[in-house]
């Protein structure tokens, strides 16, 4: 794949707010029909790397480029569907209103998929030609997340979608990506719902104090996470020496063990007063809250 | 462009056609009880021993202006106070929310990461205020002319007086929009935009009325932009070069405003 044909390319994008860097010296690469998790604590600088990717706010240095071209020209935009944190809308207008001008600003493909994105997330007619400034802040996320679907934007960057949606709406959204992302569409996912990035994303990028410390596909993520463990002994029984984080509950003893080494697994078992042991599933949750309290200085700017 | 303009005049409607109305009815009320008030003798009797007092001329914007006489009485509503601030607030209302309204409400994050040059989109929200200005203006040279021709001593001024009162106005107008766009641009938040282009036209007013009144603070007349609109002498004839100089100064603050809008942080 050639370097124009890129969807999302940041190189080196800083940006500093007086003596304060939001972004410091992050690369971040999406490639065409990935669909990428933008994790990281609050204050991470995961909406101002946002904002620089779709033209808002302009970076101290670095660059970052959609398609090939900065994201600072309009035409490098043509593709790109947003989502922001709190999508604002012209209050006066109905919602209808609203995504005409919208889509009228678009051109090209206008509102091609409004009908069908609405539907999904359970957006009446009736509901979209009232104000806005009438409708719940729900209804509002809904009508954001119409707004920068109904093109049939190439590519999609989402800052907290999830924010305000019900659970049951936001099973629809995630079906909703899902589709997407089978059609070839390019997403890039900010999100504090870990369960939402696991289940729609392919790929994680993990940003911390404005620094990128992470980006892998999430199966790689999982690879590495350690597997929390319950083993029953038949008698109260000491934490075997290979247990991280070991507990002990009576005859009961619960700890972590590191993925992909069977050994570990055949020598707990090997221990004949164990009577039952039970492995969860990797959780990607676990690894990211680890990443999250681990300091950004060990991680170095990690592609897998 | 269109869509941007039509969506700003969609939601400003209400409010435009409110500083419309206000504008109709002053200029009518004005005019049409002209006569009622017993036209220009009476007038100049009650308010000053047969002359006009100076602090009305200044108001008018002029020194010495006869505001009374049938003409002048019809421009000067013009320059009446009240309805200086229904026109001036239609003019700054678009100006102030265009950037910094949108910036600080969340709007800019949806509109101006749209495939769609800023500068165009400003230029769109400067026509929907233009279309703005012109409404509100356009509703006052009706009240005056209907006022005109229910008041008996009104009824021989010629029908362009309004209208040359009015395009001698707009430029004026342009300014202070113009003052509130560049306010726009480069304020974070509306508030801040609203002070600038409230106490731009402000200052300027009251400037110009102590330039009038005051001889030693006559200088300040000529560096004023209201002493580029004396409403009485527009009566008679449009002074060309006060609109071109006005509307030159509007096209340079817009500019800058433009201009800025291109390099700032939009969130």
């Amino acid at each position: 794949m050639t370097e124009t044909a890129l969807p999302l390319r940041a190189s080196q994008l800083t940006k500093r707010f007086g003596d304060f860097t939001a972004v410091d010296g992050l690369d971040l690469v999406l490639a065409a029909g990935t669909v990428t998790g933008f994790l990281g604590p609050n204050g991470a600088g995961k909406s101002t790397t946002l904002r620089m990717a779709v033209g808002l706010i302009s970076p101290t240095s670095g660059e970052v480029t959609l398609y090939g071209q900065p994201a600072a020209l309009p035409s490098a935009r043509k593709q790109l569907g947003y989502l922001p944190a709190d999508p604002a809308f012209v209050a006066r207008l109905s919602g209808v209103e609203n995504l005409d001008m919208l889509a009228a600003l678009h051109g090209q493909h206008g509102a091609v998929d409004r009908d069908e994105v609405a539907s999904v997330l359970g957006l009446t007619r009736s509901e979209m030609i009232r104000p806005v400034r009438s409708l719940s802040s729900g209804m509002k996320q809904k009508l954001g997340l119409v707004a920068a679907l109904q093109h049939r934007p190439d590519l999609i960057i989402l800052d907290e979608p999830a924010n305000r949606l019900d659970p049951l709406v936001h099973r629809s959204f995630c079906e909703l990506l899902r589709s997407q992302a089978a059609d070839g569409r390019t997403i890039l996912l900010s999100s504090h719902v870990l369960g939402e990035v696991e289940d729609v994303c392919d790929r994680i990028a993990l940003i911390k104090a404005g620094r990128l410390i992470r980006s892998s596909s999430v199966e790689a993520v999982r690879a590495e996470a350690q597997r929390r463990v319950t083993l029953r002994y038949d008698r109260p029984h000491p934490p075997p020496a290979v247990l991280a984080d070991a507990q002990v509950t009576g005859d009961v003893v619960t700890g972590r063990i590191p993925a992909a080494h069977p050994e570990v697994v055949r020598q707990l078992v090997a221990d004949p007063s164990l009577r039952d042991i039970e492995i969860e599933p990797a959780s990607l949750e676990d690894v990211v809250l680890e990443m999250y309290v681990e300091g950004a200085h060990d991680a170095g700017n990690r592609q897998g | 462009m269109l869509a941007i303009v039509r969506a700003e005049l969609h939601a400003r409607a209400r409010s435009v056609a409110a500083l419309a109305g206000g504008t109709f009815v002053l200029l009518l009320v004005l005019a049409g009880t002209y006569s009622a008030y017993g036209g220009e003798k009476a007038l100049g009797k009650a308010f000053g021993s047969g002359h006009t007092p100076k602090l009305f001329s200044a108001f008018a914007g002029s020194s010495d202006a006869n505001i009374f006489a049938p003409a002048s009485y019809l421009s000067f509503g013009f320059t009446h106070p009240l309805f200086l601030v229904l026109a001036l607030a239609g003019a700054v209302t678009v100006g102030v929310g265009a950037v910094a309204g949108d910036v600080e409400s969340g709007r800019a994050e949806l509109i101006y990461s749209l495939p769609v040059r800023r500068t165009l989109i400003f230029d769109a929200r400067a026509l929907a205020g233009a279309v703005a200005v012109i409404t509100v203006v356009f509703a006052a040279v009706v009240g005056a002319e209907i006022g005109r021709l229910i008041s008996s001593d009104l009824s021989n001024v010629s029908v362009w007086v309004p209208v040359r009162v009015a395009i001698q106005l707009l430029p004026l107008l342009a300014l202070f929009a113009a003052v509130a766009f560049t306010s726009s641009a480069i304020s974070r938040t509306r508030g801040e935009a609203m002070g600038l282009a409230v106490a731009a036209p402000a200052a300027a007013y009251l400037a110009n009325v102590v330039s009038l009144l005051w001889s030693k603070a006559s200088f300040v007349g000529t560096l004023d932009p209201f002493h580029y609109f004396q409403a009485t002498t527009a009566a008679t004839a449009v002074n060309a070069w006060d609109v071109g100089g006005l509307a030159a100064a509007s096209i340079i603050v817009y500019l800058a405003g433009r201009s800025w809008i291109g390099r700032r942080d939009l969130a």
